[in-house]
């Protein structure tokens, strides 16, 4: 038969967004709650992680392409939407919209963040640790910038975790999805707190 | 070549059932409908198909289903088909059945049923409150099967003319327009059969469709078809009076236990209940209407003085309510803003159903050969009066017998459709376009939505639960008035790309010929009968009546004449409730 | 609320045909109780002539039962997909708009060709693999409880407002709305739809199919029939996820 590519490209941007994005994106949060321990605890986790077998391998393959690929497809996606909150102000309807800017905010804020991080470790030689985050969380700009962006992000992440639920026909009730809307909604805000909570000690 | 073609004018429950069996049989069909099938008329049938299957062990059987049908029409009906329909009917639902219509279940899986009109069995299958919507679709996803199989093809949006009716007075095939782009065509085919449905539209305001002109059958009637019993108009006791339409609240609401109602005396007088002791509220529909027009013209107890009486439900449990008429109370809630499960319903009787129709045989061909007729657009299997469920069934049951016709009758022709000349065909399509263009060019004073409005009042006021010769003669009159009228009407849109003026315009004509038809029929029979009633003459007469009005055009008018009726089963006897 | 001297004004959005360019009218009339859409424009075509008093073409709708089965009269009233029927002048306000669906082709004024929705239809093979009209007896049994529940996924009436809510349907995508997705649900739910379940799945799958959807869920909201669209969209998903192997072989 003829293989059905539009859809295993659209379930693929599905799988990504839950692996290994999501769980990135948890490993990440965890990993900056360190910094509520200060300095020393954050550097360390910096350390371990970048002493992991074939670290560079794992960035550029489970992290760096699922996120592209993720982001270049959802593109497409918001590209072939064409939204209607004007006639259909529901909660769900902009929950879609939402879901939509939230990605394109996301992806801006990730090219940024990398730029910030990584860009500048390369270019200008300035290491990532917690004294180079706090200089940066220092400057209202980006603090502000990178509050939004959490709050995006974290959108993002617990409204695409719900959809794939539906999307991968994990839960097919109206009870179903009202508790695993809630239980999406909580790990979103646990992780945003983690990692607004992380955000606010570094600009301390 | 080889194969023979049928075409099937009408896409609802009749004209579907055709095109299944004569598929079914490997002819090739080509489907005419108005509306894409689904928007039929038929999604409208609310209550359900009967069908003698004595699930509940209550003893019923076809043999008195038959019975039934025969006293409830009064005696009039023809009754060997009556009996074949009868028998026929539990292989019908379980037809459906297997097509997957989504029938009401018993505890133990098994098709539900409930209590109708004119019956004391549970005889009547039901699909919550939409029946002949959920039977449509069966037919309508099979027809779409034997569509892709490439032996029907749709013809959704076209509307038929005239047959082509060659030298011998043999049908040939049809003309149709495209309500969209206007093209008139012309189509060969060797049987024609009509599955048009009802022409409530000519008393204005109806249970029906504003689909159910009845001007395809009444196109036909001109060209030669007979109309039989065309006075025969079934008037539902319950509808909730609209100024659009009047919307039907199925019987099915009485076969749950709703009970009808007025105030006499400052209490609730349950007056069915009183008069029929045995049957209640289900007596059949021409009886109850009567029973309410007593209640209210002449004993003056409408409801706040109105023309509305209660039927009330609301002491039934809200799980069955919700499980087996989910669907009728939500249309009255939505269009009264009032809740049937606290409040009772505020009804009236309305026009609902013609069981006149196309004069057929006892293979359901009319008089002219190669022509069909199948549905509620014939006037077989009801006879004065039909109970309430058996219209569905009837609709299946003439589907099966037409198509069954029909490919005898197709295979039987020395001659195929796609041999005759083309000039028959070509000369019919001509003639269709010149009184297109004749139409388009009506610029004179009259509004014809304004002409339509007249000609309901005139046909809901004089010829329907009670009719005095008098009303009915001065109704006559006002229709050759209209008609005369309706000359000088202004169509006001030029257009040749969906113009409904235009194709109303058309319509119109042949609704005047059949009211006059309904209206001259009905001063004939001098005599009560079924949904015929005459307070000037009381009682059935069957030693001069006992038989078939068939109404012939003539440019002047119907011509009358009378057909004897076959009662070789079953003895006519006094009809009591 | 006084019904005297009310008068409805109604702005209905025409067009002469596809290739014209649409234009507004404004109508009045006098308020009765009870007045729907439809009352309202049979009002116009018993006097076709606008506020200002010109006279023109009566408007082009679609009116079919009229009580909410038919789906043909769907339409966008106050610029939201319903039916004219059942669309109450009390619920819409004194001053009413009118447009065409704008997920379907336009025709003439209020009328669209809704066809893809019952090409879609084959497209999921949308019927039981039924085999005779003739008597051979009932189907098999169905528990009440199923029935209860697939009754309400049969009500569909094809009227559209499913896809014309639904931000993924436009003349970007293919999608082919929660319709089809819907009836393929009840086709493979029934015990005899069951020999074509895959076959059905493999429709969604294509172009335009299930994948589409953008979880809005706009869709069981615009249903007037209140079909728990959502329901069914994640329960084919459910099906397809379980099946997936099977959709590739063969």
């Amino acid at each position: 038969m003829k293989i059905p590519l539009h859809f295993i490209l659209k379930r693929l941007h599905s799988f990504t967004g839950f692996l290994p994005i999501a769980a990135f994106l948890t490993e990440h949060m965890f990993s900056n709650f360190y910094i509520l321990q200060g300095p020393e605890a954050y550097n360390a986790r910096i350390e371990l992680l970048s002493n992991l077998p074939f670290v560079m391998f794992m960035e550029i393959g489970l992290i760096a392409l699922p996120i592209l690929y993720h982001a270049g497809y959802g593109f497409y996606i918001v590209f072939t939407g064409k939204d209607n909150l004007a006639w259909y102000p529901y909660r769900q309807n902009w929950f879609y919209t939402l879901q939509r800017w939230t990605g394109l905010l996301a992806f801006a804020y990730i090219l940024f963040h990398l730029y910030q991080t990584k860009g500048s470790e390369f270019l200008y030689g300035k290491e990532v640790n917690y004294a180079r985050m706090a200089e940066i969380m220092h400057v209202p700009g980006f603090l502000w910038f990178y509050l939004a962006s959490f709050t995006a992000i974290m959108f993002h992440f617990a409204n695409g975790l719900w959809g794939a639920l539906i999307g991968w026909g994990a839960v097919t009730s109206d009870a179903g999805r009202r508790v695993s809307g809630w239980i999406c909604a909580l790990a979103g805000v646990t992780l945003y707190v983690m990692g607004v909570s992380a955000l606010l000690t570094l600009a301390k | 070549m080889g194969k023979n073609k049928i075409l099937v004018i009408g896409g609802g429950l009749g004209g579907l059932m055709t095109t299944i069996k004569l598929a079914e049989a490997g002819l090739s069909v080509d489907l005419f409908s108005l509306v894409p099938c689904k928007r039929s008329h038929s999604v409208c049938a609310q209550g359900g198909i009967n069908a003698s299957v004595n699930t509940k062990g209550e003893g019923d059987s076809p043999q008195i289903h038959f019975e039934e049908t025969i006293l409830g029409g009064d005696f009039l009906a023809n009754q060997p088909m009556v009996l074949e329909m009868c028998q026929n009917a539990p292989g019908f639902v379980y037809m459906l059945d297997r097509m997957g219509v989504q029938f009401n279940r018993t505890p133990e899986g098994l098709i539900d049923f409930r209590r109708f009109g004119g019956t004391q069995f549970h005889r009547t299958a039901f699909a919550g409150s939409t029946t002949g919507q959920q039977m449509l679709y069966a037919l309508d996803e099979q027809a779409r099967r034997y569509e892709v199989e490439g032996l029907v093809t749709r013809y959704e949006g076209w509307e038929f003319l005239s047959a082509v009716i060659d030298g011998r007075g043999v049908a040939r095939g049809i003309v149709a327009q495209n309500l969209t782009t206007f093209e008139i065509r012309a189509f060969r085919g060797d049987a024609v059969v009509m599955a048009t449905g009802g022409c409530g539209m000519i008393f204005g305001r109806s249970t029906m469709s504003a689909i159910s002109t009845g001007a395809a059958a009444a196109s036909l009637y001109r060209q030669g078809a007979w109309y039989a019993n065309g006075e025969f108009i079934q008037v539902h006791p319950t509808a909730v009076a609209g100024e659009d339409k009047n919307r039907l609240i199925s019987e099915a609401v009485r076969g749950e236990g709703g009970r009808l109602w007025t105030y006499k005396d400052g209490q609730r007088w349950y007056f069915l209940e009183e008069w029929y002791p045995k049957y209640k509220n289900l007596v059949p529909r021409d009886i109850a209407s009567r029973a309410i027009f007593k209640a209210v013209r002449e004993m003056g107890l409408g409801v706040d003085g109105k023309d509305v009486v209660y039927l009330d439900i609301s002491h039934v449990d809200r799980k069955t309510l919700q499980e087996k008429l989910g669907g009728i109370l939500e249309i009255y809630e939505k269009f009264m803003n009032e809740d049937p499960s606290k409040v009772p319903m505020r009804v009236f009787p309305s026009v609902h159903y013609s069981m006149g129709g196309l004069y057929i045989d006892s293979r359901q061909m009319t008089n002219i050969p190669g022509i069909l007729a199948a549905g509620e657009c014939e006037y077989q299997y009801h006879g004065a009066n039909r109970l309430g469920a058996n219209s569905l069934l009837s609709c299946l049951q003439g589907g099966f017998a037409a198509a069954r016709t029909a490919g005898q009758y197709a295979r039987g022709l020395d001659q195929a459709a796609a041999d005759v000349k083309a000039s028959i065909f070509e000369d019919r399509v001509r003639e269709e376009t010149s009184r297109r263009s004749e139409i388009l060019k009506m610029n004179g004073k009259e509004n014809l939505y304004q002409l339509w409005q007249e000609l309901g009042e005139v046909m809901t006021t004089n010829v329907t639960v009670v009719r005095h010769n008098k009303n009915l003669a001065a109704a006559d009159e006002k229709i050759q008035d209209i008609a005369r009228r309706a000359r000088d009407i202004n169509v006001g849109d030029l257009s040749t790309w969906a113009n409904q003026t235009a194709v109303f315009a058309r319509q119109f004509f042949p609704m005047l010929d059949i009211a006059r038809v309904i209206t001259l029929g009905a001063l004939a029979r001098n005599e009560s009968r079924g949904g015929h009633y005459k307070p000037e003459f009381p009682d059935r007469d069957d030693a001069n009546w006992l038989k078939t009005t068939v109404a012939k055009y003539t440019p002047n008018g119907p011509e009358l004449s009378y057909e004897a009726v076959d009662t070789s089963l079953l003895k006519p006897r006094e009809r009591k409730y | 609320m006084t019904t005297e001297n009310r008068t409805i004004k109604l702005k209905v959005k025409r067009q002469e045909c596809p290739q014209a360019k649409p234009r507004w009218e404004e109508f009045q009339m006098p308020y009765r109780p009870y007045m729907n859409i439809v009352i309202c424009l049979r009002e116009i075509q018993k006097d076709p002539r606008t506020s200002d008093g010109k006279q023109t073409t009566p408007v082009v709708w679609e009116c079919g039962c009229l009580e909410e089965v038919c789906g043909v009269c769907t339409m966008l009233v106050n610029g939201k997909v319903r039916q004219a029927c059942s669309a109450l002048v009390d619920e819409m306000g004194d001053e009413i708009t009118l447009e065409p669906m704008t997920k379907f082709p336009i025709v003439r004024d209020l009328v669209v060709n809704r066809s893809r929705l019952f090409a879609s239809l084959k497209r999921v093979s949308a019927w039981i693999p039924f085999n005779s009209a003739k008597d051979i007896g009932p189907g098999p049994r169905i528990p009440p409880q199923q029935q209860q529940k697939d009754y309400v996924l049969a009500t569909c009436f094809s009227c559209g407002s499913c896809l014309e809510a639904c931000p993924q349907v436009n003349e970007r995508s293919n999608f082919i709305g929660a319709m089809p997705i819907n009836q393929a649900r009840l086709f493979n739910d029934h015990p005899l739809g069951k020999p074509d379940a895959v076959k059905r799945l493999k429709a969604l799958v294509d172009e335009g199919g299930i994948e589409d959807c953008g979880n809005t869920q706009n869709c069981a909201r615009a249903c007037p029939k209140h079909i728990p669209l959502v329901d069914s969209l994640a329960e084919m998903n459910r099906q397809i996820t379980r099946n997936l192997l099977r959709l590739f072989r063969d």
